[in-house]
């Protein structure tokens, strides 16, 4: 008997899963112990339905995506269509996730929601996806969420840095910004955050352009690319550790398109 | 025949994600550039959307690191003054918060052992729009905690 011939989108939805559920373990310690908490202090808000304040609900709905793993085990036959019906679930879990009042402000579950879509798309069809579709819809995953962060920093407070200041030169305990308050005068700091959050605006806007970057410009899409991926790798270095969980899935989005785009 | 209409899928397939991800980026772009929609996003960081369904709907829409967002924590000690609570990670009682300025009470423990009428005061603002609410967390042994709005302003 023939075995089914090996289906060439895997590999490339395989890195996205992946750091789609690496994503969800970052956030083990912090989010366990305070679901785990709040499973006997739950919130109740009236505006919400019982089940978006259920920290129950909130935690097998983080702990699913681990769950689902073995379902890579399965064999060649039936594996698309059981990794579909997979991502599927997933997709809902990090719905009930984004729209859960303990996890609601957390950009991991944004993330996630668009990236378990993407999956579902490359997924669904019997035949492989264009690779230009590939590479094109990773992009402007990557693209839309900078562009809804580069749209809420235009604002004075953003442009003056006094947000960036409070927040990171102030506020964060990190290494890497007790390092810039011990390195530099506390009169040079405000004018320091102003440049890094016009950085941080233009990097954002930089970002948001991805998906325009024209197909039949090798140098240029690699360039642009590959230039992402170093200010995403930044962003994971001046941040904590758990900024790795909204960074890791929008990375491998990233590998996706440089891996499948249409000039390789 | 049925090459044919695998390729009439697949092109279906793209145009329908090409299709999301641009309505998407039209609602983010429109949100933050028309007053009135600015507002709804605002409601949406303070959970005071219109209704559940709109939240939902905005919900999906990447928004990290959006406003310029306040939050305060006070609450009654045992001697009946109001007093600030800090931010066990920044130390601070009042502050800027990056995203979601309800997290200072939903994400952090709030010791109704220690304090009573906890109350939590946000502001987000976005190129001279302004949104405040005021919502009071309270202690029920059989439901936990409580989130009410207490006073709002537009």
């Amino acid at each position: 008997m023939k075995s089914a011939p090996a289906d060439r989108r895997l590999p490339t939805v395989a890195l996205v899963w992946f750091a789609l559920v690496l994503a969800n373990a970052v956030k083990w310690q912090w989010l366990s112990s305070m679901l785990m908490w709040r499973l006997d202090h739950p919130v109740s808000y009236e505006p919400f339905p019982g089940w978006a304040t259920s920290p129950g609900l909130a935690m097998v709905a983080w702990i699913f995506p681990f769950l689902t793993l073995p379902v890579w085990l399965l064999p060649q036959r039936f594996l698309r269509q059981s990794l579909l019906c997979v991502a599927v679930i997933n997709l809902v879990s990090a719905l009930g996730l984004l729209w859960h009042i303990q996890t609601h402000n957390d950009a991991t579950f944004t993330v996630a929601v668009w990236g378990w879509l993407w999956i579902v798309f490359q997924l669904s069809g019997r035949d492989d996806p264009r690779p230009a579709f590939v590479s094109r819809s990773a992009l402007g995953v990557v693209s839309l969420f900078f562009l809804g962060g580069f749209m809420g920093k235009l604002t004075p407070e953003y442009w003056t840095g006094e947000v960036i200041y409070d927040i990171y030169f102030q506020g964060k305990p990190e290494p890497f910004w007790e390092w810039v308050r011990a390195r530099f005068s506390s009169d040079l700091l405000p004018r320091l955050a102003a440049w890094f959050s016009r950085l941080m605006i233009f990097t954002e806007a930089g970002l948001a352009c991805l998906v325009l970057l024209p197909e039949r410009i090798r140098i240029l899409r690699r360039i642009g690319i590959f230039t992402g991926m170093v200010a995403i790798g930044m962003m994971a270095i001046m941040a904590n550790i758990q900024i790795l969980s909204v960074l890791l899935p929008l990375l491998a989005l990233l590998l996706v398109a440089w891996r499948k785009s249409p000039v390789h | 025949m049925r090459m044919r209409v695998s390729l009439a899928r697949k092109a279906m397939r793209e145009k329908l994600f090409y299709g999301i991800l641009l309505a998407a980026a039209l609602a983010i772009v429109g949100s933050m550039t028309m007053p009135v929609l600015i507002e709804r996003r605002m409601a949406q960081y303070h959970l005071r959307s219109a209704s559940y369904a709109e939240w939902v709907g905005l919900q999906l829409l990447p928004s990290m690191y959006s406003f310029s967002n306040h939050a305060e924590v006070t609450a009654e000690n045992k001697e009946g003054n109001r007093v600030a609570v800090e931010n066990a990670y920044t130390e601070k009682a009042a502050g800027r918060v990056n995203h979601f300025p309800l997290r200072r009470v939903l994400f952090e423990p709030v010791d109704h052992s220690q304090w009573s009428d906890v109350q939590i005061r946000v502001r987000s603002r976005l190129r001279g729009q302004e949104l405040s609410s005021s919502f009071v967390v309270t202690h029920d042994e059989q439901l936990g905690e409580l989130l009410e709005v207490r006073s709002e302003t537009p």
